[in-house]
């Protein structure tokens, strides 16, 4: 069996993790880790919702260290951690933060074990286990609206690998000092800001600054240009934000696409290169561009698309072939080769949707919008994006008893809070047609 | 409702694009993230733009009252009325 090392730099002497608090170097991280790996229970799954990165990595090399697996959820939502443990019973859960994790009523006797780096006995260690590359090393939760959180396995030989793909491309390694606004338990932060640490030199801000001002601040804490590692959401904002920034040394974004106007701008503030990552849950990073002047994706080194006709002949999909992805997930956009190496990408297939970089489908909405006691009929409508704004939803529903208070009361218990609806009509009835379907000119005529 | 509290409750109606509620309707104590208006933290920073903007002053996570300034609308309108630049 093959095994590969839990990291895979051995400077370690050298920073790891900048905190507000100081630098932890390789040894200190690695002896919390093996000192964490110890404490935590007997458990095959730890479902990991520390909120400081630093707290997260530790966290995460301390129970593949133990050989377990890791859950990371698309939120950290009580309802989102209680069905994960529901469905995985043999579960713990580690987090930061003391309270709100799981309801005492509905928590299925999961034990919450808290970790806090700055509780914890410090010291230092050269000492890196090999874990097994067979190891199921974390499931990635989609927020499905379509019922529970979805789960895509990832294999630690295969994680390692994908990374390497990702290392290649960007030369990340001892110069680089990475700040990211994204969470490490979305699959674009796991890889960006634990992954690509644990595989090269990088060293990586241990928190998630989210306000520009703080954005701005953390990307001064190291001696080093750092990179900033970010979505389309953060940008916008930061564009605008009249607030002096450090030099950098990259941009990154990942999640939905920037448009070129976006970009320019974005290299024109900071002065340097701003570079696109495309990539899925179900995937990991598998392309990137660099957005100013380039439409296409480059495909990550071995990384080759198959396109597919469905039974019908129609709708293209498109599989990713890669040795690091065994089961050749599909991608939910729409994708048009060039050559073997780029594409282009038109945005979601089917009814997916995709806000702040968690996808729902129109469908699983539908269903649980019309699941509600009291909902006669109901649909949820797309807004038309004015200028490149945040794509919002809305609703409208035809009801005797609910108002539309309850019924974001309702849809609130349910869905991630991204895709609730902005604005809620209450209708006498939908423009439905013969065939029953809602036809788009006339909900827009609704929501005028 | 004070009348700073209104302008407030304008700018989120304004920037959040709710254009179906008035200012009154925003109740002054209510939670403006989860139930109330239900608003996210996407709003959060776009509210956070606009109160930069307009009031000449960053609102920073490591305020230590952080939690608590988008807790309601009288919430915010307070840590604005304290912070603001002119």
């Amino acid at each position: 069996m093959t095994q590969l090392p839990l990291i895979s730099r051995n400077d370690f002497d050298k920073t790891w993790v900048v905190t507000d608090e100081g630098e932890l170097s390789v040894a200190d991280i690695l002896f919390r880790a093996r000192a964490l790996s110890q404490q935590l229970p007997g458990h095959q799954y730890c479902l990991l919702l520390c909120e400081q990165r630093v707290n997260f990595i530790i966290g995460f090399l301390a129970a593949l260290w133990r050989g377990q697996t890791v859950l990371l959820p698309p939120n950290r939502s009580p309802e989102v951690s209680e069905s994960l443990i529901a469905d995985y019973p043999d579960s713990f859960c580690l987090t930061d933060v003391d309270k709100g994790t799981l309801r005492d009523d509905r928590s299925h006797g999961a034990e919450v074990i808290l970790y806090d780096y700055t509780q914890a006995e410090s010291g230092s260690s050269n000492e890196i286990p090999l874990i097994d590359s067979s190891q199921l090393a974390c499931l990635v939760f989609t927020s499905g609206s379509t019922g529970k959180p979805a789960a895509n396995a990832k294999f630690w030989g295969d994680l390692v690998q994908g990374v390497s793909l990702m290392q290649s491309r960007y030369d990340i390694g001892v110069h680089d000092y990475l700040v990211a606004t994204v969470p490490p338990q979305h699959m674009y932060g796991l890889e960006t800001t634990v992954l690509l640490p644990m595989m090269s030199e990088a060293s990586v801000y241990g928190g998630m600054p989210f306000y520009p001002h703080d954005i701005s601040r953390v990307l001064g804490l190291s001696g080093k240009r750092a990179s900033l590692i970010t979505t389309p959401l953060h940008l916008r904002v930061i564009v605008k934000a009249e607030i002096n920034w450090p030099a950098l040394r990259q941009v990154i974004s990942a999640t939905a696409p920037l448009s070129q106007e976006d970009a320019v701008r974005v290299e024109q503030l900071f002065g340097v290169g701003l570079r696109e990552i495309y990539g899925s849950t179900e995937s990991g990073a598998i392309a990137s561009r660099n957005t100013v002047g380039e439409r296409a994706w480059h495909l990550y080194d071995e990384v080759k698309l198959l396109h597919e006709k469905d039974d019908g002949g129609m709708d293209d999909s498109t599989r990713v072939i890669a040795r690091h992805l065994p089961h050749q997930p599909v991608l939910a956009d729409r994708i048009e080769s060039i050559d073997d190496e780029h594409f282009l990408m038109f945005g979601r297939s089917s009814d997916m949707i995709k806000i702040a970089g968690k996808r729902a489908s129109l469908a699983g909405l539908n269903h649980r919008l019309n699941a509600i006691a009291g909902i006669e009929d109901g649909v949820f409508v797309q807004n038309e994006a004015d200028t490149g704004d945040v794509l919002r939803l809305s609703v409208a529903f035809v009801s005797a008893e609910l108002s539309s208070d309850d019924v974001i009361k309702a849809l609130g218990q349910q869905i991630d809070p991204v895709f609730l609806p902005r604005r809620v009509l209450k209708v006498a009835k939908l423009p439905r047609n013969e065939t029953g379907k809602l036809p788009h000119s006339e909900m827009k005529k609704i929501l005028e | 409702m004070s009348d700073f509290e209104r302008e407030i409750a304008a700018m989120i109606i304004e920037v959040l694009n709710l254009e179906e509620l008035s200012a009154d309707e925003i109740e002054a104590e209510a939670a403006l993230f989860g139930e109330g208006l239900a608003l996210d933290s996407i709003d959060a920073l776009e509210l956070s733009l606009a109160v930069s903007q307009r009031y000449g002053f960053q609102i920073k996570a490591d305020d230590a009252d952080n939690k608590n300034i988008f807790s309601s609308l009288r919430a915010l309108a307070g840590h604005i009325e304290a912070n603001r630049a002119s």
